[in-house]
């Protein structure tokens, strides 16, 4: 078979270096009907140098010379390796021989997603779908169930990150005969989107964890509440319901054991609160979506005040495979206190933004920089955000830290339900928290007084430290209401709405203390605290800013110094963008 | 299909045959369609009609999470390595049934991205493909 030569090269190497010295290799010594050289954007991961993947072998070739390559061509041809310069990852937080040394990515709850076609019950099955719930029903039975799931380790993927197994468990020992079981699939947090990706690209993953953990508890009805404004995920979704009716694996006696469980779809109408469970409750009984006091927790008294347990769909997706692989295969991956694998949505200023699913443990610097790319058009980094309007910031300092659940909160975030937000130099904390506090504001169910007057008390605040009206007093007041809010709101969403201001205020107060203090925003994003000013030192009067300045506010002579009418300025920061000089001044 | 009892998935694994060893597989989520993808499947669909080829078939899968070069598509030929084309217009669509399915030759300027080959692995180990 011919041998493909697959060839990435940062951006940092101009003019494809490698790409053309194996070209011209394959010119000398006429391979061309042997070897083929394929030039490629993205490989799967990046690096500081150039990375080549040799197909059908499957190697990966890094940290080589151009002065190697010959030696690697020769060897690839005969059907060796240069071992010195094959690339292989060695994850400790992933003992299982079934990883791939070639990849950081560990694919559990992703398992199907992207490689079967979601409409297709017999491609499911036919990759090892429904094996679990066989296994679950003939062998394990439903304490054997609940001892896996407990093995496993596995925790609520949904945010709070409760242990799976032992809520199952709580809810099993209730007693009583009707018993219900919840698919939570509200997906509310902004850059969130690792649920709807499972939902549209493998939902009888869901579905047979659902139907495991309704035989494990013992109830016969499931509801999955989705977001109505996921229309795709809910037509797939239902197709797998009624397929898996049709051939005898949900409704009555499930696969010839006597086991009766169904799952019906409750359509969300997209209010973040209705994700807490709750108002989730509520919501399905057809009142309106509030939260109420926990105890009694639903284990105990949920959904028409009967014993409910709720699971995110990341956490239902990964039953099968616990159910299949063993809890004990599963608790050997990730750290000591966070088994298993997250899916993260990494999105904002990265490169390759994207779903990815690592094994806990894995830190941000693997994510944002191996496997996204870094940081897009080379900006230096910032901060991640983790949890979203719920979560906080980890700092660059924290770059190494392996990523669980403990180490999250020890530094002020949380785990959240896996959107994860990357920010560069170019964004301010105090106007990124105006987007959270705005968020948490809309969306709080204005229930108790805490979270509907606190929230939009520090977003008021924040508004005025960004016009430069910003006091020192400030602060404290934010860290007063915040204390409010945190002890005294209802529900998580109010307890939690403080959280990224709080965080940001640990990690970036010199920056809040800019705005107050200096009444400066270096990165431009509050308009009201920054000048846009040509430094007639370095400008050589090339023009570039005038022709692209939207209000055309720059004026000059071709080689003389510009000059920037600062009351005209609408502070888009063009000019600063384009200047090749440095000579636009942002400050 | 009749209603299963146990047993009948494994016998249902075993007898299940793929309908060709060559594929098309491509992303169709929320975003993969956004991007395009449903325009990308339909010239591959007209494509492989108008040149009469039947042993490849054309599949819908979700998404790849590879959401800054949609849209994906992955072609599986019998005989050659499979292939991840990402950012895959119109034109790319043509070629892709021209030049890799047609005349087995990977398309290259536009092959923007092989697979690591975590993509599809089937973790369940009796079910490799
Ligand atoms: C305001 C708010 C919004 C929430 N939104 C979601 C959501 O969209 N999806 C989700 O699975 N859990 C959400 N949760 C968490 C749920 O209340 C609950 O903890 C979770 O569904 C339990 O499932 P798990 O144990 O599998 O994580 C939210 C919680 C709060 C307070
Ligand atoms: S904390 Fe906020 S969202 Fe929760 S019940 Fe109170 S007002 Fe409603
Ligand atoms: S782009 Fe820079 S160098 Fe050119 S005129 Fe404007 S300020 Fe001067
Ligand atoms: S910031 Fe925008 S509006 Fe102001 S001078 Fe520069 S380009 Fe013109």
């Amino acid at each position: 078979m011919k041998k493909y030569i697959i060839v990435w090269e940062p951006d940092s190497q101009k003019g494809s270096p490698v790409n053309n010295a194996l070209l011209k290799i394959l010119n000398e010594k006429q391979l061309a009907e042997k070897m083929e050289i394929i030039r490629s954007p993205f490989i799967g991961f990046t690096s500081s140098g150039a990375i080549l993947r040799v197909m059908p072998d499957n190697l990966i070739y890094t940290g080589f010379r151009v002065e190697d390559l010959e030696g690697i061509v020769n060897a690839t041809l005969a059907g060796d390796r240069v071992d010195k310069f094959i690339s292989s990852y060695d994850n400790k937080f992933l003992p299982v021989e079934e990883k791939d040394p070639l990849s950081r990515q560990f694919k559990i709850v992703l398992r199907n997603v992207g490689y079967l076609d979601p409409e297709s019950i017999e491609e499911y099955i036919s990759r090892g779908g429904y094996k679990a719930l066989e296994k679950a029903l003939f062998e394990l039975g439903r304490d054997g169930v609940i001892a896996e799931m407990k093995a496993s380790g596995l925790r609520g993927r949904g945010g709070a990150g409760f242990p799976t197994g032992l809520k199952w468990e709580l809810t099993k020992k209730e007693a009583g005969e009707i018993k219900y079981a919840i698919c939570n699939a509200d997906e509310g947090d902004p850059g969130a989107y690792m649920d709807r990706a499972v939902l549209e690209g493998d939902p009888h993953s869901v579905v047979e964890g659902m139907i495991i953990g309704g035989f494990a508890v013992g109830c016969t009805q499931g509801f999955v509440y989705i977001r109505a404004e996921y229309p795709l995920a809910i037509e797939r979704l239902e197709k797998a319901l009624k397929d898996a009716r049709e051939m005898g694996l949900l409704g009555k006696d499930i696969l010839g054991s006597g086991f009766d469980f169904d799952i019906e779809l409750r359509w969300g109408a997209g209010a973040f609160v209705c994700g807490e469970e709750t108002a989730l409750i509520a919501s399905i009984e057809g009142k309106r979506g509030n939260p109420r006091p926990r105890p009694p927790f639903p284990s105990v008294s949920g959904l028409w005040e009967k014993p409910t347990f709720i699971n995110n769909v990341e956490t239902w997706a990964n039953v099968p495979v616990i159910i299949e692989k063993g809890g004990k295969w599963m608790g050997s991956i990730g750290t000591e206190k966070s088994k298993g694998t997250k899916v993260f949505a990494v999105t904002g200023k990265v490169k390759n933004p994207g779903l990815v699913e690592v094994p806990m443990g894995t830190t941000i610097r693997e994510i944002v920089y191996d496997i996204c790319g870094g940081i897009k058009d080379n900006k230096n980094f910032k901060a991640v955000q983790t949890g979203g309007p719920s979560g906080g910031v980890i700092a660059e300092k924290y770059l190494d830290m392996p990523v669980d659940y403990e180490s999250l909160q020890s530094i002020g975030s949380i785990m959240g339900s896996g959107g994860l937000i990357v920010m560069d130099e170019d964004d301010c904390m105090v106007d990124v928290n105006k987007f959270y506090l705005q968020f948490s504001v809309d969306e709080s169910c204005g229930k108790c007084m805490p979270c509907r007057i606190g929230g939009k008390q520090i977003l008021e605040i924040l508004e005025k430290i960004s016009k430069g009206n910003g006091e020192m007093t400030d602060i404290d007041k934010i860290y007063s209401i915040s204390n409010a809010m945190q002890k005294a709101s209802l529900c998580a969403l109010g307890q939690t709405t403080p959280n990224p201001v709080l965080s940001s205020l640990r990690y970036f107060e010199d920056e809040y203390l800019a705005h107050i203090k200096d009444k400066k925003c270096y990165t431009g994003k509050c308009k009201d605290l920054v000048q846009y000013t040509v430094i007639p030192e370095k400008c050589i009067g090339c023009g570039l800013c005038a022709t692209r300045c939207p209000v055309k506010c720059i004026t000059g002579e071709k080689r003389k110094p510009y000059l920037i009418d600062t009351k005209a300025c609408i502070k888009c920061g063009e000019c600063y963008n384009v200047c090749k000089f440095d000579a636009v001044k942002r400050g | 299909m009749d209603k299963m009892k146990k047993g009948d998935l494994s016998k249902f694994r075993k007898e299940y045959k793929k309908l060709s060893g060559s594929e098309i597989v491509i992303s169709m989520g929320t975003c993969g369609i956004a991007a395009g993808g449903d325009r990308v499947y339909k010239i591959i669909e007209k494509d492989l009609n108008d040149n009469g080829i039947k042993n490849v078939i054309i599949k819908k899968t979700g998404c790849l999470g590879l959401c800054f070069c949609e849209p994906n598509i992955i072609v599986r030929m019998e005989g050659m390595p499979e292939v991840l084309y990402g950012n895959v217009d119109e034109k790319t669509a043509h070629m892709i049934i021209s030049e890799h399915v047609i005349k087995k030759n990977i398309v290259n300027n536009y092959v923007i991205f092989m697979p690591t080959n975590d993509i599809g692995k089937n973790i369940f180990k009796d079910q490799g493909r």
